[in-house]
């Protein structure tokens, strides 16, 4: 049950938050939610039933980029306006911040790990938007090119 | 004659277009996105070859309208201050669709772009808002208490009320999330020593990530999708700064709290 709740609670509040930071025009609020959202859902389901971090980013990652392009398509809008709201939640600003206190705390090895996961976060949040793109670039060039054979 | 007025005319399409291009670039737009504004404004205005080098710290954009007499224009447009705002990205976006789809002069385009240039971001308040329940959940979300995630919006509040007070004083950007993340440590500890707070870590870390550099990273990555790769290694390295800034800003309080303490 508070698995749900916090999917729910914690997939749409933050992105809500960076909205309107970002100033993403008011209309687009909500689409940009919902992709915050499913990205979160993604992200939660990964943790709860692996444990795995990185899996969880690169996983809602890709679910960014792959709705933001379809909010973008649908509503005519460049897709930046989606991607950035819904990234925002999935960088690794805790283990950062765990890292440096390990560093104070002169725990050297265990700075290391934490500087390795925070690395490879980032690293696999960037690859999900990379692979997401790269997917979306194949679809659009092959729908052209079919497209041509029938005309 | 009508040599000035085609002259004329090519000078106001490519400052019109180097205009919307460098309007996009501060905002946050990527850069193949800014390339092909450009480029789309300039070719829809009868101007034969465009040519666009664009990075995140400036523009260059040189027109050939292609006949004999015709001249070459290269116009360089320095970048600074970047400050994400993504409805103005989404107007230039639509500006940019309208303006190549129908017949719009470069004056009007000039005009409607300074229309564009003048829309505000959200009250302070709403942002305020927004910051606050960005640093609240982040917090819930690592010491699942009440008190702690209240502490943590109010001092989110507080930071982002710091920062935007900071940047009217154009500090450059590593001092500024060094100086951020720095108010917010303070601030977090001292809600710490009053003994109602439990996780003055969680506080800290819901406040750093209102400044997280997620736009640096995003923007990077899809810059180097695209081939853009100065701009993508650029980005990278400012988001590294970014980043490292945060952590020593949050490091040396903590660094000199722990001190002051062992002096008590």
């Amino acid at each position: 049950m508070s698995f749900f709740v916090s999917v729910i609670v914690m997939g749409f509040i933050p992105s809500l938050g960076f909205s309107i930071l970002f100033h993403v025009p008011k209309r687009l609020i909500f689409p940009a939610m919902i992709v915050g959202f499913c990205s979160n859902a993604a992200y939660q389901a990964v943790i709860y039933t692996s444990e795995n971090r990185m899996m969880a980013c690169f996983l809602g990652a890709c679910v960014v980029g792959f709705f933001a392009y379809f909010m973008a398509r649908g509503l005519r809008e460049a897709s930046t306006v989606f991607i950035l709201p819904g990234i925002m939640p999935l960088v690794p600003g805790s283990y950062m911040y765990y890292t440096m206190s390990y560093l104070i705390e002169r725990s050297y090895s265990q700075a290391a790990s934490s500087l390795s996961s925070t690395l490879l976060m980032a690293g696999s949040v960037a690859l999900g938007l990379l692979i997401s793109g790269s997917i979306l670039k194949i679809c659009t060039s092959l729908k052209r090119k079919v497209q041509s054979l029938y005309e | 004659m009508t040599d000035t007025i085609r002259k004329q005319y090519q000078k106001q399409v490519i400052t019109l277009a180097v205009q919307a291009g460098k309007m996009m670039m501060t905002n946050g737009a990527e850069v193949y996105r800014v390339e092909e504004t450009i480029e789309r404004i300039c070719l829809a205005c009868g101007l034969k070859e465009v040519e666009v080098f664009a990075t995140p710290t400036g523009i260059i954009a040189s027109v050939d309208s292609g006949e004999d007499a015709g001249g070459v224009y290269t116009k360089v447009k320095r970048v600074r201050n970047t400050r994400v705002d993504l409805a103005k990205v989404s107007e230039l976006n639509s500006f940019s669709r309208i303006f190549t789809t129908t017949e719009y002069s470069p004056k009007k385009g000039m005009d409607k772009l300074q229309e564009i240039d003048s829309i505000k971001p959200y009250k302070l308040w709403k942002r305020l808002l927004g910051a606050g329940i960005i640093a609240a959940f982040f917090c819930w979300a690592i010491a699942h208490n009440a008190v702690d995630t209240a502490a943590a919006g109010a001092i989110g509040m507080m930071s982002y009320l710091f920062s935007s007070w900071i940047s009217k004083y154009s500090i450059n950007y590593f001092m500024n999330g060094m100086i951020c993340s720095a108010f917010a440590t303070f601030f977090a500890l001292l809600a710490y020593s009053t003994g109602l707070v439990y996780h003055y870590d969680a506080i800290i870390i819901g406040s750093i990530m209102i400044f997280v550099p997620g736009v640096a990273i995003t923007n990077s990555i899809r810059d180097l999708l695209y081939g853009d790769m100065i701009s993508g290694v650029a980005r990278m390295a400012e988001a590294c700064v970014v980043a490292v800034a945060q952590a020593a800003g949050a490091g040396i309080i903590l660094k000199l709290w722990t001190m002051g303490g062992s002096l008590l």
